[in-house]
């Protein structure tokens, strides 16, 4: 009796081991693989996972590699070398960059072009690239406070994606319980960590979800699984986001069209409020470190869209005569605290118009849209690098 | 029509040869391959953040 259920189970039981086995082999050979490339961090929400690696061909097509600090980016040492100016860059996915090769990336085309900066007397630079997709600029903060300031950088700069970031600053239209904010006491900011308490963001941390994260990490056929998982998780969202903009010409899912304009309602003052009083404070903190503070706005696709009717269309709907308006309120902002900035967007709109370029956009998106491709790159980044070499070294 | 005859051809041999251990395998191999194509036939979101 006992064999008649014990060779049938363990014959089930070996076919599904050879079969996943052999889906696992084919994964492997065929190069297919879904790296689980955040973890769960009680600083900032969420975090890149030290050593994930693998081919992101979603939007464009590279090879990405984090390395053991847990930063998009070739390995750094802790410690700053000797003779060494050394710069952080803070960002969200356009810093992290996981659309092109890492050499393409604009922190890797800054340390490339800072090489001839004149300013420097025989020392090297280091751009260090510690952008994170998915963050905002309240966790950017706690990022700098919590590691970035351990690598000593002389000067750090703060990449802005307007199209998302100031909302991403707001528990009020961001909604996303499994991450830190700042809140407006009054008059002073303070952090809120509410969400160590999220018991969704905790299960994140037991020792059963990290050992499935653990598999996943090791496993081509897991992490097939668990991107659908995941794939169905973003559906839901671009569902929920259906309605907010959707007619502007150009509108992007995901990110905010409300950026372009005054604020018109409560909770777009307080998002701009506390992304204000945020760079305020991450200068103070940036400045007790001993480094150089400056933030740089990038630019959104609608901003530089190589078509200009659309770009008009988008600023027609939106009833503003530009689609600057994110740029003149972070300049004033710098201004008011002390800090520089550099806005990134009107210079490229004019070199779209001038060479033509195409700066957002890949195969799988269409010129115009999501992030910035190598072209947007290359020309960021020598742009920086220029402004940096001028006003900051 | 060719590709579902070879369904139909191992479903005649795992009967005729009482290969039934054979089935669970090919079973979770056809999932995992359906699933595949599910996630790169996903819509396209570069701004929407699924983290966990």
């Amino acid at each position: 009796m006992r064999k008649n259920v014990v060779v049938p189970l363990g014959l089930l039981a070996g076919s599904l081991l050879v079969g996943f086995l052999l889906v696992e082999v084919t994964f492997r050979l065929t190069g297919t693989s879904y790296p689980l490339w955040t973890r769960a961090d009680e600083w900032t929400g969420f975090s890149l996972r030290p050593g994930a690696a693998g081919w992101q061909t979603e939007e464009g097509r590279a090879y990405v590699r984090i390395n053991r600090h847990g930063m998009r980016d070739k390995d750094r040492r802790v410690g700053k070398p000797e003779g060494t100016v050394r710069i952080a860059v803070l960002g969200d996915s356009y810093t992290e960059a996981r659309q092109v090769e890492l050499e393409k990336t604009f922190p890797a085309v800054m340390e490339h072009a800072l090489r001839s900066c004149d300013r420097l007397n025989r020392e090297k630079i280091e751009v260090l690239n510690f952008g994170v997709s998915g963050f905002g600029t309240a966790q950017e903060r706690i990022h700098f406070r919590q590691v970035v300031r351990q690598f000593a950088p002389d000067i750090v700069l703060l990449a802005m994606t307007t199209g998302n970031d100031i909302r991403n600053n707001s528990f009020a239209l961001e909604g996303n319980r499994m991450k830190p904010y700042f809140r407006l006491d009054g008059e002073s900011l303070n952090p809120d960590f509410s969400f160590r308490e999220n018991p969704a963001f905790r299960r994140q941390l037991s020792f059963s979800s990290r050992f499935f994260q653990s598999l996943v990490h090791h496993s081509r056929a897991l992490q097939v699984l668990y991107h659908a998982k995941k794939i169905i998780g973003r559906n839901a969202a671009i569902t929920a986001s259906t309605g907010s903009g959707t007619d502007i010409a150009g509108h992007e899912t995901g990110l905010d069209d409300e950026v372009y304009r005054e604020p018109g309602t409560g909770e777009w003052r307080e998002a701009w409020e506390l992304t204000e009083q945020i760079l305020g404070g991450m200068q103070i903190d940036v400045r007790e470190s001993g480094a150089g503070f400056a933030v740089v706005t990038l630019s959104n696709g609608i901003q530089v869209h190589p078509d200009p009717a659309v770009r008009e269309r988008a600023a027609r709907e939106l009833g503003v005569t530009d689609l600057f308006y994110p740029e003149r309120r972070i300049e004033r902002t710098g201004k008011k605290y002390g800090f520089p900035t550099l806005t990134l967007a009107p210079m490229m709109q004019k070199l779209t118009e001038e060479r033509t370029l195409t700066f957002h956009g890949f195969e799988q998106t269409g010129p115009g849209a999501g992030h910035w491709n190598e072209e947007g790159h290359r020309v960021a980044g020598e742009l920086i690098a220029r402004f940096v070499c001028a006003s900051l070294l | 029509m060719s590709k579902l005859a070879i369904f139909a051809e191992l479903w005649q041999f795992m009967r005729v040869r009482k290969k039934w251990w054979l089935l669970p395998m090919i079973l979770l191999i056809t999932l995992l391959g359906l699933i595949l194509v599910f996630a790169q036939g996903s819509a396209l979101a570069p701004f929407i953040y699924t983290v966990f």
